[in-house]
């Protein structure tokens, strides 16, 4: 094997190389070629990779000769209406415009080349909640719409915690195997932490095959800032013996003192002593990785002194945090969602995970670093607040969500592994949310309450899936969705789609083998060649 | 790098080296000492439970029997960063114990996560370098590690007190008496760190001592 | 924070209006299948002191049928009868089952039924008592393996309780004692644990058992502990809950009390005082001869009820934090016969639909009690100082006969009759747990009362204590400790814990 070509990065196949190259990309000195477009001021310009973007290292994103992919899961908490985004209704398209929630003409917009529909809209509250709101949803179509694809949905449920575990589940279309579970499975053998999970409620709902295989079981993430603090035992605690002598106490510990004891002796094969026993073998190696600074890429500060606790946070902060402005340790003027976006990134481009997910939580944010012009993050309970104010949620959150996967995009495109290609192509951001809301309005409101509907549709951007596409319809006297044939994709007014589709759909778009599942071929939502 | 001054740190580190070696020879103890001098707990029979059940020591039990055992303050025993509360904060939720205000969890998690063992490490190794230092200070008030001798660069001096402060460190964590087989192990261990890191072996033994036994299964459960 | 520094029209213009994400209650179902199962088998765990899941036959909720429905099913069918609510014929149909493993785990449905694990469901079986069954011969002389260890028992008292391991004297002396004298002090130590901010403080177990019935939000915190946008104080709710647990109060009084609860720190001790019942003196909006406990604070009607019309989420939540019965999942349901509890879609939710009303005739008649009782409707209007419908005098805010926020209000529904013309008749009398209610005091007093509740209130120090939910092995110990927590204990949560930690699920190793 030539010196050169193993620096190329064409035979690597061994996990340590790979997890060490991985690293070095993220630690090294090279200048990724990364040009922020983001929703707020972005142009209609395509992919920001530019000549200067990381070298390839495609071999890294090989798993037995096959391209490893890549799940992002968005959990849209609490509703998204396909109605208020890609499948808006022009109130001049509707004879029941009054009494639907149509917009007027003047803030949809068709996307170019697309089937789909954007909203840019200006609010001055969200319901009682006094701030200001402005979408630009047509520059995310614009950047975007050739590789977005909605697929039309009727669930099954408009109870919050089971509409989000089937919509990750497929409503247990294959053992009750989550979507990350399976991606996992698949992909995931030799990497070291295949499936995160940092959302909540039904959404972090572990799956339920019992054939699954334990290392595609999801970690939990409870709060993405500190969670690389846990991948260290010792390293930025002052006064801590050195590594090499904490390996030693570990040894004595693990082979020794455990072994012993009176206590190990008798309750040695409890199940949750033999996990914890297979979770330190892991810490070393997390250790050996530097994970605890590679995935912290916060700025040193008074309140967050990390390099006077010899710490070292991922050299490539600075690019980061313009590209996640608001990202940071816990605190104030510190957005959580983004910190976890970036950590999916992070997590992934690292060679570690092969699944992430992540999206809105329960509880109210406010952005506060400007005092006089405070701006809404989060409503209380996401999407859900369009019990109170659906028009204003369904706006500010849309927005949120998009922003939020245009600056995740805008790094996987950047992150190269072969030649002329990027992490991006080999990607499936799905936007999960357990229901769509109410299709009806008030005559004359420009804002309105609205409760749980089965019917919806969902969304799905990637190189992967049929871009550009509404997979079904909707009519326009309704807002109902319908669905399509499996095969050929032609829209059919008498059929609706159910979660199982749109699993298989994901499932079969990212190359997952299903044996035994039974799953429909899902032919139409898989990119054209 | 100015050639003078590589050439300053060089000349520095050699002599450090010859004078740590040097020392070495004088103040190591000839023979390992292997054999516990105190009387230990006999080594009984414990055969496999067939209930099986344990508990996971959660954050704030963690918390209050570190302070126990320990006698160190529960909120300054280990702060990440020197000042964010590792256990009722950064650590709480890998610690075992949910975070209801703010993540929406409601319940503690049903098992350990990714962070888990890290965590439950960082705190220990917080608490026993913090114990560690404050025995060091005033041997003869010392908690665990009372009366232990270090020689002046800080090499463990034999003395009944080093089987004495594993002793302590059993009854105060476990409320048993350590086996001599637990007694022989960390005392072994003490060889080990100073082939290593001959420096302040001594006061490495004393928290790593300290952090084996309390980052042991008896401690992450009971 | 204590409401009487504080004008009500400032809490008002803080408190957001939220609705609760996690408990939705709208779905498919046929729910008289529980209720028939039990009256066939009323002896299965399944059927004690808790409502049995639509997953004992369903594929989480209706309608896919895991194998054991499938089963059912297809027994019906062969003896060719109809499945409808005749007990005896279902007890016959199925009988044919009983010796089956429909879902193919290795245990028959029979003892699945008994032992009260899903037949169902492959994940879930049976577990046998491992010291009948699998007993290891080897000696052990640090634990007394399968038999009740006083010493084991003690330190697992000072760990869970306490907090922390006993200290070195105090486990040697115990272990001196007299096998009898153990037991004693044993007891003595619970009540000395019982005691310590471990257990009841703020944060403590206790107050962390709460958890999960308050739900708090942390970025509207107000009052102590303040988030950056604080709106709402919840601890109010905490200081009730706590103070119903300990101290030989009557736990029922988390859904009962009419009063409001103090908190303080009294040299590294937290004491609660329970306070007379004056309406806002005692931080509490609502008229005292209204309340019922937790379901009537501040947080409950504003979180849970806000502006919405019909408290279905509300109920749905307390149902869950107090029942442990998840109306999201159709656990729980009973049928009420909807001519006799007047179930109409008073709300133009469209709950009448046949695919709706199969659930919502008996959600729904649960929701009327709280017809009268205000969260957030009307608020806008009284911030505005508008004489708006429903708000005759703006002079008399506070006054049942009014809209005030927070409060019982006679005035409510004429209110939101301009929004939902029908609303009006929407009675206040409705049912719970198949109970004809007359309002919600009568409906707090029906659920503190039920099995279910003293079995979930028995569950939760379980957990704490065990490590874990009731095994199957465990039902009977179970099942005792919370019969008598209602009958021996009189609701007095330090009593029952003293006779759970005397269980050999607590003291054998």
């Amino acid at each position: 094997m030539g010196k050169n070509k193993k620096r190329d990065g064409l035979y690597i196949n061994d996990r340590r190389d790979f997890l060490t190259r991985a690293g070095q990309l993220l630690m090294g000195s090279a200048a990724y070629g990364v040009t922020p477009q983001f929703l707020a001021g972005c142009t209609n310009k395509g992919s920001p990779v530019s000549s200067s973007a990381v070298p390839a290292d495609g071999p890294l994103y090989l798993k037995e000769g096959k391209k490893r992919k890549y799940l992002f899961v968005f959990s849209a908490m609490g509703g998204a209406s396909i109605n208020d985004s890609f499948l808006a209704m022009r109130e001049s398209e509707s004879k029941n415009y009054q009494k639907l929630n149509c917009f007027p003409d003047r803030l949809v917009t068709q996307g170019e080349g697309t089937d789909f529909r954007a909203v840019d809209l200006k609010m001055e509250t969200v319901g009682p909640l006094p701030f200001d709101i402005e979408t630009t949803q047509s520059k995310f179509l614009a950047k975007y719409g050739k590789e977005i694809m909605v697929t039309t949905l009727t669930g099954n449920t408009v109870a919050h915690p089971v509409g989000q575990a089937r919509c990750v589940n497929g409503f247990e279309a294959w053992n009750g195997r989550t979507l990350q579970e399976a991606v996992a499975a698949y992909y995931g053998s030799d990497l070291l932490i295949p499936n995160v999970n940092m959302a909540t409620l039904g959404f972090a709902e572990n799956g339920k095959d019992p054939s699954l295989p334990r290392y595609a079981l999801a970690e939990q993430v409870a709060n993405a800032a500190i969670f690389p603090f846990g991948l260290d035992g010792s390293l930025g605690i002052q006064g801590a013996p050195k590594k090499s002598l904490i390996d030693i106490a570990r040894r004595v510990r693990d082979d020794k003192l455990d072994q012993e004891s009176p206590f190990f002796k008798t309750f040695g094969q409890n199940p949750q002593i033999r996990e914890w026993i297979e979770r330190r073998k892991k810490l070393p190696e997390y250790e050996r990785l530097n994970l605890i600074n590679k995935l912290n890429p916060f700025a040193n500060s008074t309140r967050f002194p990390f390099t006077s606790f010899g710490l070292e946070p991922n050299t490539r902060g600075d690019l980061f945090r313009e590209l996640f402005k608001n990202i940071g340790p816990p605190g104030p003027e510190t957005d959580d969602l983004q910190n976890q976006a970036l950590l999916a990134y992070l997590l992934v481009a690292s060679g570690l995970t092969c699944s992430v997910t992540f999206g809105l939580g329960m509880n109210v944010a406010v952005d506060i670093t400007e005092p006089s012009k405070k701006r809404l993050w989060n409503t209380p309970t996401g999407f859900d607040y369009s019990h109170n104010a659906h028009r204003g949620t369904q706006a500010l959150l849309w927005q949120r969500t998009l922003d939020t996967i245009d600056r995740l995009i805008t790094l996987l495109r950047s992150t190269q592994t072969a030649p002329g290609e990027t992490l991006w192509d080999h990607s499936l951001i799905y936007i999960a949310t357990e229901f769509g809301r109410d299709k009806t309005k008030e005559p004359n409101v420009t804002e309105f309450t609205s409760g749980h509907n089965i019917n919806n549709g969902v969304v799905m951007i990637s190189p992967l899936v049929n871009g550009g596409k509404v997979m079904g319809g909707i009519d326009p006297e309704t807002l109902l969705t319908y669905g399509f044939d499996p095969e050929s994709g032609v829209p059919d007014p008498t059929r609706t789609m159910t979660d199982k589709h749109i699993y298989a759909g994901i499932l079969q778009a990212l190359g997952v083998e299903t044996p035994g599942a039974n799953l429909p071929l899902m032919k139409s939502m898989l990119k054209r060649s | 790098m100015c050639p003078k001054f590589k050439q300053s740190i060089i000349n520095i580190s050699i002599m450090i080296v010859y004078w740590w070696t040097l020392s070495g020879c004088e103040i190591r103890p000839k023979e390992p000492p292997v054999k516990p001098n105190v009387a230990a707990g006999q080594d009984l029979k414990a055969s496999l439970s067939s209930m099986n059940e344990v508990q996971r020591r959660r954050s704030q039990q963690l918390k209050n029997s570190l302070a126990k055992i320990l006698v160190v303050d529960k909120q300054g025993m280990c702060l990440e960063l020197g000042k964010h509360p590792c256990i009722d904060q950064v650590h709480r939720v890998f610690l075992g114990s949910m975070d209801a205000y703010n993540a929406s969890q409601y319940q503690n998690p049903s098992s350990a996560s990714i962070g888990s063992v890290g965590a439950l490490e960082r705190v220990v190794l917080s608490a026993c370098i913090m114990r560690a230092g404050m025995d060091l200070l005033n041997p003869s008030q010392g908690v665990i590690f009372k009366n232990i001798k270090t020689s002046i660069d800080g090499r463990l001096v034999e003395d009944p007190a080093i089987d004495e402060s594993i002793k302590t460190l059993y009854r105060r964590a476990f409320t048993r008496e350590p086996t001599s087989s637990e007694i022989t192990h960390l005392r072994n261990m003490y060889e080990e760190i100073y082939k290593t890191e001959p420096i302040a072996a001594g006061r490495n033994w004393m928290v790593l001592s300290c952090f084996s036994v309390l980052t042991s299964l008896e401690m992450a459960f009971f | 924070m204590r409401l009487k520094s504080i004008q009500l029209k400032q809490i008002i213009i803080g408190l957001f209006v939220v609705i609760l994400l996690a408990t939705g209650t709208e779905g498919l179902g046929r729910p008289f299948g529980p209720e028939l199962f039990c009256r066939a088998y009323p002896d299965s765990p399944s059927c004690k002191g808790t409502q049995l899941s639509c997953a004992y036959c369903h594929q989480v909720v209706p309608p896919e049928l895991n194998p054991f429905g499938a089963s059912i099913k297809s027994e019906y069918t062969q003896a060719n009868e109809v499945f409808d609510n005749n007990e005896q014929v279902f007890r016959d149909v199925t009988r044919n089952l009983l010796s089956q493993d429909s879902d193919s785990d290795g245990f028959s449905n029979q003892l699945e039924i008994e032992q009260g694990t899903l037949p169902g469901f492959k994940a879930s079986v049976p577990q046998s008592n491992r010291c009948q069954s699998n007993a290891t011969s080897g000696e052990n002389e640090y634990y007394k393996l399968c038999q009740y260890d006083s010493d084991y028992a003690y330190k697992k008292i000072w760990n869970v309780v306490c907090g922390e391991p006993p200290s070195w004297d105090e486990f040697t002396s115990f272990k001196k004692l007299a096998p009898d004298s153990k037991l004693v002090a044993l007891k003595q130590q619970l009540e000395k644990c019982l005691e310590t901010e471990h257990w009841i403080g703020k944060d403590g177990v206790v107050w962390e058992i709460g958890h999960y019935k308050i739900r708090p939000v942390g970025s509207v915190k107000s009052g102590e502990d303040e988030s950056v946008i604080g709106l709402v104080d919840y601890y109010d709710d905490y200081n009730i809950f706590v103070y119903s647990q300990i101290a030989g109060h009557d736990a029922r009084d988390v859904l009962l009390a009419d009063y409001g609860v103090k908190r303080e720190k009294q040299s590294d001790r937290t004491i609660y005082t329970r306070l007379t019942p004056v309406r806002l003196d005692d931080g509490i909006v609502m008229q005292p001869e209204y309340r019922a406990g937790l379901l009537t604070s501040f947080w409950t009607l504003g979180f849970y009820l806000n502006y919405t019309a019909v408290a279905r989420v509300l109920v749905a939540q307390a149902f869950n934090g107090f029942l442990g019965i998840s109306l999201a999942t159709l656990q729980g349901l009973g049928t009420v016969d909807p001519a006799e509890s007047h179930f109409e879609d008073y709300d133009d939710k469209g709950v009448t639909k046949p695919q709706c009303a199969e659930c919502h005739r008996t959600i729904d008649p649960m929701t009327y009690p709280f017809r009268n009782y205000n969260g957030l409707t009307g608020s806008t209007q009284v911030l505005a100082g508008k004489n708006a419908e429903g708000l005759k005098d703006i002079k008399r805010l506070g006054d049942q006969s009014n809209l005030t926020p927070l409060s019982y209000s006679k005035t409510r529904m004429e209110y939101l009759a301009s929004k939902y013309p029908k609303i009006e008749q929407m009675p206040e009398e409705g049912y719970v747990l198949g109970q004809k209610v007359a309002n919600l005091r009568e409906w707090a007093s029906v659920v503190a009362n039920s099995d279910q509740f003293a079995a979930q209130t028995v569950k939760d120090y379980w957990k704490v204590l065990m490590g874990h939910e009731p095994l199957a092995y465990e039902q009977e110990e179970f099942e005792r400790a919370w019969k008598n927590l209602k009958t021996v204990h009189q609701y007095n949560i330090n009593g029952m814990l003293a006779e759970l930690i005397m269980t050999e699920a607590f003291g054998v190793p």
